[in-house]
């Protein structure tokens, strides 16, 4: 290869990537929405509409960023194997922090010291391994059957929050069961979001046998919130009631 | 599901659009100079909003 031609081509594996407006307007919209969060809670005027406002921003600055993202690994094959190896390495970390999250909240539980339980960490399983196997048909049925499990754990807690006898202000025990299994239903719906978007890539021939990063990074997390829930059920629900 | 397992495959045709343009990876999707601006009118309006509650917080003042 001449020395004019080696300079056309990136002698390494890495992704250096390009300057992007969504880390600092993302970073401003959680501003917004933490600060109109503390208007919120102490009644000041237009606090609520400012925390709509604050959400909405954050969730569409995600939205377009993760798209840049997949543009980045779909469609400009920046995401080599190496740069897969530290995106992976990356979303363990992620869930690690994420366990220590919900320690705190179970540490508060057993401190002071009712029930949906649906099996979908079947589904996404037979999804990942239909993917794998190059069976389109199979991980799209099983995809599809996982976020339908998914809305209905969500629909059969908010039916459980609205007939709940008790409240988050009434006694330790309402406080940490509504932040726990809150906790635990924010996690549900990011990792519904996360299949869906898995979903969709499936679809659209984004992923490969071998090359579905982002799915998989998905089905961990929903692992992760499996994992979170069978203890929430052991501690909150069966040996707390 | 079938109309959903038999899709085009447009991948290759837009791995090739979006490799020859030269713009910067966030206008490069389609739409996107709408959603950019869209979103940027959103956020002045929440940055104007921010700046107004800080100073509302300070001073204490629960109604304008």
């Amino acid at each position: 290869m001449k020395n004019i031609n080696r300079t056309e081509f990136q002698a390494f594996p890495y992704h250096l990537v390009e300057p992007s407006p969504w880390p600092i307007l993302t970073s401003f919209a959680l501003l917004t929405m933490t600060t109109s969060a503390v208007m919120y809670f102490h009644g000041f005027a237009n606090g609520g509409e400012l925390l709509t406002l604050g959400f909405c921003l954050t969730a569409g600055g995600m939205i377009l960023w993760f798209r840049d993202v997949i543009t980045e690994g779909t469609y400009l094959g920046d995401h080599t194997s190496q740069v897969q190896k530290g995106l992976t390495l990356g979303v363990a970390l992620f869930i690690v922090s994420e366990v220590f999250a919900f320690l705190s909240v179970f540490w508060a539980y057993f401190h002071s010291s009712l029930a949906p339980t649906i099996e979908i960490g079947a589904t996404i399983t037979y999804a990942h391994h239909a993917l794998i196997q190059g069976n389109r048909y199979g991980a799209i049925l099983g995809t599809f059957l996982t976020i339908v499990l998914a809305i209905l754990f969500t629909a059969l807690q908010g039916f459980e929050y609205i007939e709940a006898p008790f409240t988050i202000a009434d006694s330790v025990f309402g406080t940490v069961f509504f932040a726990s299994t809150g906790l635990h239903g924010l996690h549900v719906i990011v990792g519904t979001l996360f299949i869906l978007v898995g979903f969709f890539r499936i679809i659209s021939y984004h992923l490969t046998d071998h090359h579905h990063l982002g799915f998989e990074s998905a089905i961990l997390y929903w692992h992760f919130v499996d994992v979170v829930w069978l203890f929430l059920f052991i501690a909150v629900y069966w040996w707390g009631s | 599901m079938d109309a959903l397992v038999h899709r085009d495959n447009k991948v290759p045709e837009r791995q090739r659009a979006y490799q020859v343009s030269t713009k910067p990876i966030y206008l490069r999707p389609p739409r996107s100079r709408l959603y950019m601006g869209t979103y940027l009118t959103f956020f002045a309006v929440g940055m104007v909003g921010t700046t107004t509650s800080i100073y509302s917080l300070i001073k204490g003042k629960k109604t304008e």
